[in-house]
């Protein structure tokens, strides 16, 4: 058996492939429940992704500031506060200095906005060919927000979906560039979810149940990872999801659905009914939160995500199988 | 809940009522299918009135003989151009997804584009589709012809729907009482394409309203004995539809028979690209065998689900060895398709079994 | 079936090709397959390619049936 693309998709496939091969040797522990960060002792969470996007510089981002906020992002949603992230680089050689600086700044300027060090690194080069331009893989350490306490197992029946801005922006953002398609609509919400994540905390506190950021598989693929193992359910209204007019638009014109598309910017957060329109509000005000939105509520449909339909019907969702690619039909 | 949806279900209980008898009408097209199960209007339905998906996935009903092909040419060094929707979709052995040398499109250009700027790799265009994609395909195939590149071809498996809407309605025990026609197949065709099927029909745009509305007009037609093709997408198909792209559809490709999968042979419902363009026609440049068919397994009764003869758990294959994952049959490979709809709602409202 | 959107033509460009515009999203397609656009044309875009033009037109029998449906429903 080979590995696929899909594998690597965020969908059923790569669920299948962590399980049999990750979570088989490395279960216990830390690693326990595959959170997006993992809670050390000493109230230290860690954390640690890779940055392969095609193309690299797009609307709203490039891979430089996307290695940032994606670690980052990664240790927010698990009650941290990044403080340290180390920056390994694989080069293919042939690879432009000059593109390499521009990386490198947006790398610079991205810690420097969201108050991160980068604090070791490594530089490897391999022959032409053996890689596509750059690779980059960002690793970080910060310290537990005290104001959260998170965990499925405080999800209750009821709870309130909320999401911090319109939708699928940044896999939207990337298929556009990779097919020619342009227009002042398109642009990544590639940002540090630091600022949502803060409000809620100062708003909420405990009385946030769960988070995550939607990146691969997008809104979608995180609610079926938060409710899978839960004994919960997520019921969700398809015509409360929230989405841009252009990302609406891409997403009829390339047959993708928005639900699955990744954000690199947003967060999906579960909280006590009585926080939620606080919340909301407060997020609203932030730049990037103006879509923010209630989409759903748990309910007790153990493991699974049902959707709404705007015109009554409800359906199970059904996780696409790897990445969503353009369709004609 | 919407308030036009409390209308739309008033409106088809009202007609339903008018018939007084169980009817079971087709979404021929694939995008009904997904705006149908999207927006959730099979809760509007009435008792009685079931909404059977139809063979309007053009991948779907592509043959296991394409994708072998298409797996073949790769294997060999040719860059395969395809659709997205393509990856997945299963041949005799495995599936194009794991095969190096694909470049995922967008537009059918894109390939030639690939060609002219790679000179010294051979591009295959592997499409399939109904007379939209079919007419992007002609607009290319005229275009390389122009232009004379050398290292370009097209494997093609397009499909034309109104022969298989005939051998559906002609079928003496066929359960099916008329058609919600594909809106982007007709605007290209013209209502012309659609006119004396042997069930009534109704062209339909793809918005809810408009869906539901067309459902309405199809019930009329059911009520009233009728049987005529009703266009309800004005804004997109004329009577005569695209001449200019039906023109160039006819310099470039036949119309043959050919195997559907699932239903099996479609007298006419096929497209082949005509001698005119032999340099370009990837089954005579790489000497592939596109005639002989790959058997379905005698056991799948795709033909009969989509007839409406039974439902997918009636299918002695559905679950066992034809799943999402492993799909044998046409409706279990699109996820509006019939069975594998019906897999996935297992045990929920709206379940067919 | 064929997923396809209509869109607005901003710009004609050389070679049967033009610039269409939706919702601040916008692309280059072939307009080949048209006899004839203009710029401030809608068109329906499928894989690239504009495959017809979007017309004014309204069925009126249509409308008129939807028109006595909501009238006998309401009363």
């Amino acid at each position: 058996m080979l590995i696929t693309l899909a594998h690597g998709g965020g969908g059923r496939a790569g669920s299948r492939l962590i399980e049999e091969e990750i979570l088989s040797r490395f279960g216990e522990g830390p690693l326990a429940g595959l959170p997006d960060a993992a809670q050390l002792p000493g109230g230290l969470v860690f954390s640690t992704d890779s940055f392969v996007v095609t193309p690299r510089f797009f609307p709203g981002g490039d891979i430089g500031k996307l290695a940032v906020c994606g670690t980052g992002n990664d240790i927010y949603v698990a009650g941290g506060i990044p403080r340290f992230l180390s920056l390994a680089m694989i080069l293919e050689e042939g690879f432009p200095r000059a593109e390499l600086s521009r990386i490198l700044d947006s790398v610079a300027a991205a810690a420097r906005a969201s108050g991160v060090r980068i604090a070791t690194g490594d530089t490897k080069v391999v022959p032409r060919g053996a890689a596509d331009g750059i690779y980059l893989n960002t690793a970080g350490i910060g310290t537990a927000d005290t104001r959260l306490r998170l965990g499925r197992e405080f999800l209750r029946e009821g709870d309130a979906i909320l999401v911090s801005g319109g939708i699928a922006d940044h896999g939207m953002a990337i298929l556009a560039a990779r097919h020619g398609i342009e227009g002042k609509g398109i642009v990544s919400d590639c940002a540090s979810v630091g600022p949502f994540v803060s409000a809620a905390a100062e708003i909420a506190g405990e009385g946030i149940r769960f988070m995550r950021d939607p990146t691969r598989g997008g809104v979608g693929a995180v609610l079926q990872e938060i409710v899978g193992p839960s004994g919960f359910g997520a019921e969700i209204a398809e015509g409360m999801l929230p989405c841009r007019p252009a990302v609406r638009t891409l997403s009829e014109m390339l047959g993708i659905d928005p639900l699955f598309c990744a954000c690199e910017g947003r967060v999906v957060l579960i909280a006590e009914e009585k926080s939620a329109e606080a919340i909301l509000e407060a997020w609203s005000k932030l730049p990037g939160g103006e879509l923010a939105a209630r989409i759903g509520r748990v309910n007790s449909d153990a493991g699974r995500v049902t959707l709404a339909g705007e015109w009554g019907g409800r359906r199970i969702m059904i996780q696409p199988d790897g990445d969503q690619l353009p369709r004609i039909c | 809940m919407n308030s036009s949806a409390a209308f739309w279900r008033a409106a088809l209980q009202r007609a339903m009522d008018g018939i007084g008898r169980p009817v079971n009408l087709m979404e021929v097209c694939g995008s009904h299918s997904l705006a149908v199960a999207k927006y959730g209007l099979r809760a509007l339905l009435p008792d009685g009135l079931r909404l059977l998906s139809g063979p309007g996935c053009p991948v779907c009903v592509s043959g296991a003989r394409f994708i072998d092909n298409a797996i073949a040419l790769s294997r060999r060094g040719v860059k395969v151009a395809v659709f997205g929707d393509l990856l997945r979709i299963p041949g005799s052995e495995g599936t194009l997804q794991s095969e190096k040398e694909l470049l995922v499109i967008y537009s059918p250009e894109e390939a030639l584009l690939y060609a002219r700027n790679h000179p010294e790799t051979e591009v295959v265009l592997a499409a399939v589709g109904f007379a939209p994609t079919l007419s992007a395909g002609a607009a290319v195939l005229e275009e390389a012809a122009r232009s004379g590149v050398k290292n370009f071809s097209m494997l093609t498996d397009f499909k034309r729907i109104r022969p298989a809407l005939d051998m559906l309605a002609l079928d003496p025990a066929t359960e099916l009482a008329g058609f919600l026609l594909p809106g982007h197949v007709a605007a290209v065709t013209g209502e012309k394409e659609f006119v004396s099927l042997a069930l009534p029909g109704v062209i339909s745009g793809f918005a809810p309203e408009n869906i539901l509305h067309s459902l309405y007009l199809l019930l009329l037609q059911v009520a009233e004995g009728k049987n005529v093709v009703v266009n309800n997408y004005h804004m997109m198909v004329s009577p005569e539809g695209n001449t200019t792209a039906l023109a160039l559809i006819e310099r470039c490709f036949e119309a043959v028979s050919g195997e559907w999968r699932g239903i099996g042979m479609v007298p006419g419902g096929c497209w082949k690209i005509r001698k005119e363009f032999a340099v370009f026609d990837a089954a005579l440049k790489y000497q592939l065998d596109t005639a002989g068919t790959v058997r379905a397994p005698a056991l799948c009764r795709c033909g009969d689900v989509l007839r409406g003869h039974i439902a997918p758990c009636e299918c002695p294959l559905f679950g066992k060895a034809c799943t999402p994952e492993h799909p044998v049959g046409a409706c279990m490979v699109s996820t509006e398709g019939a069975c594998a709809a019906s897999y996935h709602y297992r045990g929920t409202e709206g379940a067919s079994c | 079936m064929c997923v396809a959107i209509p869109m607005k033509i901003v710009a004609l460009l050389p070679a049967c090709r033009g610039r269409v515009e939706c919702d601040g999203v916008e692309r280059e397609v072939n307009l080949r397959l048209l006899d004839h656009c203009e710029v401030g044309d809608y068109v329906l875009v499928h894989a690239g390619y504009a495959i017809e033009k979007v017309s004014r037109a309204s069925a009126d029998e249509n409308l008129r049936i939807l028109e006595e449906l909501k009238r006998s429903l309401e009363s």
